[in-house]
């Protein structure tokens, strides 16, 4: 009773050993020990609570002990193996998403991810220091990593570039069917109407050539990145009015998803556009128009 | 006696050698004989024995191998390497340097 009592307080003491096979070895070596040193003063008289207590003092530190053995604590185990497979996880989606620029590095984080773990395992815990400062080296790396896939991702999965790129193409075919380009700002809101501060009938006044220069610069003013849904008009919102052909759909969309505007507000004839975006200011949608002037 | 227990666990490499020297044993052996030749004034820990035993197994001094099953429980013998024949006579001839050197430098008469 009090051997199988003294062999479980000394498993309980040590942990679990998620150390090499050698580790395991030893620790049965050592509960051998302890039964044969309980056994010896049950010999020379002693008390079985004494024995017991004599056996389990000869064992000494058992963090030494652990330490000495290799075993390797089950935080650490756990950790190692977390971030193995967290990399490995980041890993397979860069090869899904084709994000071939981040595979190596992460894929070299895996790697020294899965060595350290293999190496605790297996006892070897002279370069435990090394270890750990390699992982949070590349638990850095990662971090930044990822902090770039959050940009990169949505991105990637929604097409939005490859859309944009296509939209370009259809536009440059479509300009022509433009009739016209007006700048307007809101300024009664609450009737949905507009108010001319500056028409200028573009076509009228440029031709067709110009007409497309224009709306090409309409195009390369600076924006943020194209968002799903667009916003309600506000007062103060400002833009261009293109009036144009109502079956060239593909043009209002095309201008409605790449740079020009995400706001739309539909007359019979046209379309009002606006910047969503703050630096987009009036100012340089009225310096742009004005290069036009005459 | 604090100083004679440092001593001792200083050169507890060359004790568990020195035993070894005489034959395989396996490591309950070692420090039970530890402790009867030394009347029950010092003994090891296992810690520090299981230390001691991975570093002369590091250090190529000593290996072990499983011996016979006996009553139902299985140990491991340790055996002196060539190599730790020879660092054992090493480390025994300096101990004798320095127990006579230490003899001489320790006499209160002249």
């Amino acid at each position: 009773m009090m051997r199988e009592q003294l062999e479980k307080e000394i498993i309980r003491r040590f942990g679990p050993c998620y150390g090499s096979k050698r580790c395991r070895e030893q620790l049965r070596e050592i509960i051998t020990n302890a039964l044969d040193r309980y056994d010896e003063e049950i010999r020379n008289g002693a008390a079985s609570n004494d024995a017991y207590q004599i056996a389990l003092s000869s064992i000494g530190s058992f963090r030494d002990l652990r330490r000495t053995l290799g075993a390797v604590k089950r935080r650490n185990a756990i950790l190692f193996s977390i971030f193995g497979f967290i990399t490995t996880a980041i890993l397979i989606v860069c090869a899904l998403y084709g994000l071939w620029t981040y595979f190596v590095p992460i894929a070299v984080c895996a790697a020294i991810g899965f060595a350290a773990l293999y190496n605790l395992l297996n006892g070897r815990t002279k370069a435990k220091r090394l270890y750990i400062v390699t992982v949070a080296i590349c638990g850095a790396i990662i971090a930044y990593l990822v902090f770039i896939l959050a940009f990169t991702l949505p991105i990637v999965i929604t097409g939005t570039n490859e859309r944009n790129q296509s939209v370009a193409y259809d536009y440059r075919e479509q300009a022509a069917s433009i009739e016209s380009v007006s700048y307007v700002q809101i300024t009664d809101i609450a009737y949905g109407e507009e108010t001319d501060t500056l028409d200028y009938n573009v076509r009228k006044a440029f031709g067709n050539d110009q007409t497309t220069a224009l709306l090409n610069d309409l195009c390369s003013l600076p924006y943020r990145r194209y968002e799903n849904s667009p916003r309600a008009l506000k007062t103060g919102d400002c833009g261009f009015l293109i009036r144009f052909d109502p079956e060239a759909s593909d043009l209002l969309y095309a201008l409605y998803c790449e740079h020009v505007a995400v706001v739309v507000k539909r007359t019979p004839t046209g379309i009002l556009v606006s910047s969503r975006y703050s630096y987009c200011k009036p100012s340089d949608w009225k310096r742009l128009l004005e290069t036009y002037l005459p | 006696m604090a100083i004679s227990s440092d001593l001792i666990r200083g050169h507890i490499d060359t004790i568990i050698m020195a035993r070894l020297m005489k034959g395989d044993t396996y490591g309950y052996e070692i420090n039970k004989e530890l402790r009867t030749r030394t009347n029950g004034a010092f003994e090891i820990k296992e810690a520090t024995l299981y230390s001691a035993f991975r570093r002369l197994e590091s250090s190529d001094y000593i290996s072990s191998y499983w011996g016979p099953n006996e009553g139902g429980a299985r140990r491991r013998y340790y055996h002196l390497t060539d190599l730790g024949r020879i660092e054992c006579s090493v480390q025994l001839s300096a101990w004798c340097e320095t127990r006579s050197l230490l003899d001489r430098l320790l006499q209160t008469e002249d």
